[in-house]
């Protein structure tokens, strides 16, 4: 009788195991977020901003621009706050950790596909 | 039919171009091989299509930049550009990082190359057509890329090291976890070691072929796996090591993996039994971790200075150059990154062998195209390929970055 090979007996231990993917848009359970994972962009404490600029100098791929503080947002000392432009943004971090004031964050929202340039602007 | 009857037929020398947009290749790349029938008699090889200007685009930017500039020069070592390029910035600011720094950079690069290796594998099952093994083997490489997810917040990307240290420190649950997590991906991986050696389905078709001798090896300089697999002794960790690679040899625990069959099997052996060799080496650097600081402060303003930085990538030695003058951008950073010089031993490896194991010769030495492509200037219209020179060069670069300013 012809031996068995090295991967037959592992392919017979894996018929009866569990699935290994996920079958991810429909389902969500089971997909390792772990904790400090670097993915959307955030201004999450807008008060402590002070509109130096840091974070846009440097930022390695150019996504963050300063803008002139709308009516709505609060505002900062020199009138400029940051905005993310997530299509350009490589979730590297730097911001967040060049940031004095610890005004940036990134959080774990990692779903970041949209269907237009206009919607994957971080306010 | 009678013998009268019998032709003897000569094949004729065809050559079939594969590339630079083939299913056999996962980046693109262009391949002339010349076949008699199904042997190959002369191979010639085309690189250049994915090139993306990296070095230039550093020279505007500030060294803290060019970090994750580094990173995205290879999906898959990007832990290894991203470590060398800040390696090379300390080593002209002549700062010395802390030890535990040092111990978290290496094992992010010994990581790196557990899994670099495992996709490798995956990759070389695949290409003799071994799915199954294939499917299991990238099943099994999720273990050391949840390790990364978890210790630096991305898959990929891990962009863990920076100017004086590492950006992120290790707790001591991660480190349990991790432990736990070599135990089972060395059972798996001794498995797929088995497999790679004891199953005739991978075994046959990789035993004997690409053949790269030993003295040809060292003519055409290979590095990495490729240059181990035929007998050659060159590995940067060991030769001349950096980091906590120093405290880690002087152990003399650890030894250079090394094979003198100088075929595909060789190169798939050394690969192999390197990852076991990289899982006791993280769980080493695990265990002798020193408490302390994790990040030293540099100034931003780097000495003028010029250094060489060294380090053994997953596919062989990687080297950045850097210039820097005083100002915090480089005035010049130059990668030759392993598989440039793997490349010049592929034509003697494709040569004399079948046609049908030519994607599995070309996927041996780990290929990573764009890590390696050089300046060609691609004309659509004129349907020209130039090469240029250094001088024209740097006054087409000028002018085009004068037309094409920073955003302020
Ligand atoms: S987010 Fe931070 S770095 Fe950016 S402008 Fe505000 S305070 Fe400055
Ligand atoms: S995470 Fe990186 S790329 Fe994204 S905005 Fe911040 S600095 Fe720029």
């Amino acid at each position: 009788m012809a031996r068995l090979g090295k991967i037959q007996p592992e392919l017979m231990k894996n018929v009866r195991s569990k699935q290994a993917t996920v079958r991810y848009p429909f389902v969500k359970a089971g997909i390792n977020v772990p904790e400090g994972l670097r993915a959307r962009w955030d201004y999450k404490v807008p008060e402590r901003c002070t509109g130096c600029k840091i974070c846009e100098r440097v930022c390695p791929a150019e996504a963050i621009e300063m803008i002139k503080c709308r009516p709505e947002d609060s505002q900062t000392k020199t009138g400029f706050r940051p905005i993310c432009h997530l299509d350009r943004c490589v979730t590297c971090g730097q911001c967040v950790e060049s940031c004095p004031r610890g005004v940036l964050i990134l959080t774990d929202s990692f779903e970041m596909a949209f269907l237009s340039r206009d919607d994957m602007v971080v306010y | 039919m009678t013998s009268a009857g019998k032709r003897i037929v000569i094949p004729p020398r065809v050559t079939i171009p594969i590339g630079p947009q083939h299913p056999a290749l996962k980046e693109p790349g262009m391949f002339k091989l010349t076949v008699e029938g199904e042997h190959i008699v002369d191979a010639e090889v085309n690189i250049g299509y994915n090139h993306r200007s990296i070095e230039k685009i550093s020279e505007n930017n500030t060294h803290l930049q060019n970090l994750y500039l580094a990173s995205r020069i290879c999906g898959i070592c990007s832990a290894t550009h991203n470590g060398n390029y800040a390696q090379a910035v300390e080593f002209a600011a002549e700062v010395e990082i802390p030890e535990r720094a040092k111990f978290i950079r290496t094992l992010i690069w010994e990581l790196d190359r557990i899994h670099s290796h495992i996709l490798w594998l995956g990759v070389a099952f695949h290409e003799v057509g071994f799915d199954t093994a294939f499917m299991l083997s990238w099943r099994d490489r999720e273990i050391v890329m949840d390790m990364l997810e978890n210790i630096s917040g991305n898959r990929i990307h891990h962009d863990m090291s920076t100017i004086g240290g590492v950006r992120r420190n290790i707790s001591d649950a991660q480190k349990e976890q991790m432990l736990k997590g070599f135990d089972k991906l060395e059972e798996r991986v001794v498995f797929y070691r088995d497999v790679a050696i004891h199953e005739k389905t991978f075994w046959n078709r990789i035993d004997g072929v690409g053949m790269l001798e030993p003295p040809i090896a060292k003519k055409t300089s290979a590095v990495g796996p490729t240059g181990r697999g035929s007998g050659l002794k060159v590995d940067v960790r060991f030769n001349d090591p950096v980091q906590a690679y120093i405290p880690m040899i002087d152990t003399g625990d650890f030894e250079m993996v090394l094979s003198d069959r100088g075929d595909v099997a060789g190169r798939s052996v050394v690969r192999v039994l390197e990852v076991i060799e990289a899982i006791n080496m993280c769980r080493w650097l695990l265990n002798n971790m020193p408490d302390g600081p994790i990040r030293a402060r540099v100034r931003p303003r780097i000495q003028p200075n010029e250094v060489l930085a060294r380090h053994e990538a997953p596919r062989g030695e990687l080297i950045h150059y850097l210039i820097t003058n005083g100002t915090n951008k480089p005035d010049r950073w130059k990668v030759r990154a392993p598989t440039y010089n793997n490349w010049t031993s592929m034509a003697h490896c494709l040569r004399g062998d079948y046609l049908a194991d030519a994607p599995i010769i070309l996927a041996a030495i780990d290929p990573c195209y764009s890590c390696t492509d050089r300046v060609v200037i691609v004309d659509g219209n004129g349907e020209t390929i130039r090469l240029v020179s250094l001088d024209n060069l740097r006054i087409e670069s000028n002018k085009w970055h004068k037309e094409h300013p920073r955003r302020e």
